[in-house]
């Protein structure tokens, strides 16, 4: 049964964790934004010389919040992951918390989640600043973008708890970078949509439903440049808040595995 | 009223590997009385470590119980994580705080209230002088501050019993003294002390009682003195030697 409690350590876990962070945040930040700045740049102002639209760079600005909250959750993922692969320090001081060992793993991501969140939720308002008249926002819903964006980093957030709990060290962890969350964030829309790759590969296109990052650049660019060209917002939705109830519990089952934790 | 803190009864663990199971510990039982240092000592592999691991409810036993005033502690994990202090043999210490902050947090943790949280570091300072190095990072400090810090932390929700994990592995001898005199003061203070060590001077100085574990099974437990006794040697560590010497 959860009670006050348990709510009161997660909240000074989640002060803790996100206090441990501040040094690093700006560092960070700026790592994330060189990313975002060139990618998106290029798109806009190198790919029209090829042919590409220019609104090309808006279309990839929506994706690139996706992989920037990917990216973000998986860096801390590796972190976490070498803690608990190595000599347990943090997660052995956390486990004998006056809470059950599962809502560790729980505050865990959601301090992923809210890293993730606050570094993902910048990258619209910066995009837009810097490529002013190349980015069009006249369409955004805000209320589905932020429901759909937090819902996303809570998804990657047990997804990267997930596989911390599959890996075993530094080794395969470029692997499972490489083979697993390479793929599934480049396969997952971020430079193209759903529909067009129904209509350039429409057995791809399938298969690659069962990708959960495709309702997550798919949601987002529903949501601010409406549904008419991407999988409508709330099936998107849905889908993503199934995939996280899914990989959640697979998540927290495995980790309790993994560290033999009561 | 019963003078037993915890009753270990028939605990194993096996872990499984890829190959083989390995059992780390075979039907181990005994009993820890209040207020006592319990020296739990062993060669390695002894199954010293997966035993405190388990009472520290960090690990779960495969077979057997743990009983609190005859009750199981998983009956309430939480009640007896509260009453419970480990510190780990590498102190964990979070680097991106100072040092107070490092205890402040702890002290929330369980729920103290600020007033409460500054007279428990008043008293634990004064108790392992710190207070150098109270506003400073765990990255400043030397070994024997970093254990005397990380044994201050494991006080600081009042517990009513602690598992020291070779608390001095590692330290120079005059540090592992003033090692020492904390984990004394914390007896006379009435905690009951688990206290895993591979150094034998130790147990003989600080211990009551000795369990000794092998292979992951119970040998036997007595007092420093009742061993030296029984085996007609000099010191505790002619009685290990002479008992691992003779398998």
């Amino acid at each position: 049964m959860f009670n006050m409690g348990y709510f009161r350590v997660i909240s000074i876990m989640l002060k803790r964790d996100l206090l441990g962070i501040r040094k690093a945040f700006w560092g960070n930040l700026i790592n994330v934004f060189s990313w975002v700045i060139i990618t998106v740049g290029i798109k806009i102002y190198v790919l029209p010389y090829f042919g590409v639209s220019n609104t090309y760079g808006s279309f990839v600005l929506i994706g690139a919040i996706a992989s920037v909250a990917n990216m973000d959750i998986m860096h801390r993922m590796m972190i976490f992951a070498n803690d608990i692969t190595t000599e347990r320090q943090d997660i052995n001081y956390d486990l004998l918390l006056p809470i059950p060992s599962k809502l560790v793993f729980v505050e865990r991501a959601l301090f992923l989640s809210i890293a993730g969140f606050v570094v993902s939720m910048l990258v619209l308002p910066v995009g837009k600043f810097l490529f002013w008249n190349h980015i069009n926002l006249g369409a955004v819903s805000w209320f589905r973008f932020v429901s759909i964006l937090i819902l996303i980093n809570i998804l990657f957030s047990y997804f990267a708890i997930y596989i911390a709990s599959k890996i075993s060290g530094l080794h395969s962890m470029v692997k499972v970078w490489m083979r697993v969350i390479f793929p599934l964030w480049f396969l997952g829309g971020f430079e193209f949509s759903w529909f067009a790759l129904k209509d350039m590969a429409p057995n791809f296109a399938y298969l690659d439903l069962c990708n959960p990052y495709i309702y997550a650049t798919e949601g987002l660019r529903s949501a601010v440049f409406g549904p008419a060209e991407y999988i409508p917002f709330w099936i998107c939705f849905c889908v993503l808040a199934l995939f996280t109830f899914f990989i959640g519990w697979c998540a927290l089952i495995n980790l309790t595995r993994k560290l033999d934790a009561v | 009223m019963s003078n037993i803190l915890l009753q270990i009864k028939n605990i194993s663990k096996s872990f499984k590997g890829k190959k083989e199971t390995v059992h780390a510990l075979s039907d181990v039982s005994l009993e820890i009385t209040k207020g006592e240092i319990l020296g739990l000592l062993g060669p390695n592999g002894a199954g010293k470590t997966t035993l405190s691991n388990i009472l520290a409810t960090l690990n779960p036993p495969t077979s057997g119980e743990v009983l609190m005033d005859g009750v199981s502690i998983y009956d309430d994990l939480v009640g007896y994580r509260k009453m419970l202090g480990y510190c780990p043999q590498h102190p964990n210490l979070n680097p991106n705080f100072t040092l107070k902050q490092n205890l402040e947090f702890d002290g929330r943790f369980y729920g103290l209230s600020d007033k409460e949280i500054q007279e428990k570091i008043d008293q634990l300072v004064e108790m392992f002088t710190l207070g150098k190095y109270l506003e400073s990072s765990s990255k400043v400090l030397s070994g024997g501050y970093l254990r005397r810090f990380a044994l201050a932390r494991t006080l600081m929700h009042n517990p009513k019993f602690v598992i020291l994990d070779e608390p001095t592995v590692g330290l120079d001898p005059h540090i592992r003294r003033q090692v020492w005199k904390c984990i004394q003061m914390l007896k006379e203070q009435g905690i009951t002390i688990i206290l895993t060590t591979h150094y034998l001077d130790e147990a003989e100085v600080l211990a009551d009682r000795i369990c000794f574990l092998d292979k992951g099974k119970f040998l036997f437990m007595d007092t420093p003195a009742g061993l030296k006794q029984k085996h007609d040697n000099k010191s505790l560590e002619d009685v290990f030697v002479k008992l691992f010497e003779e398998e």
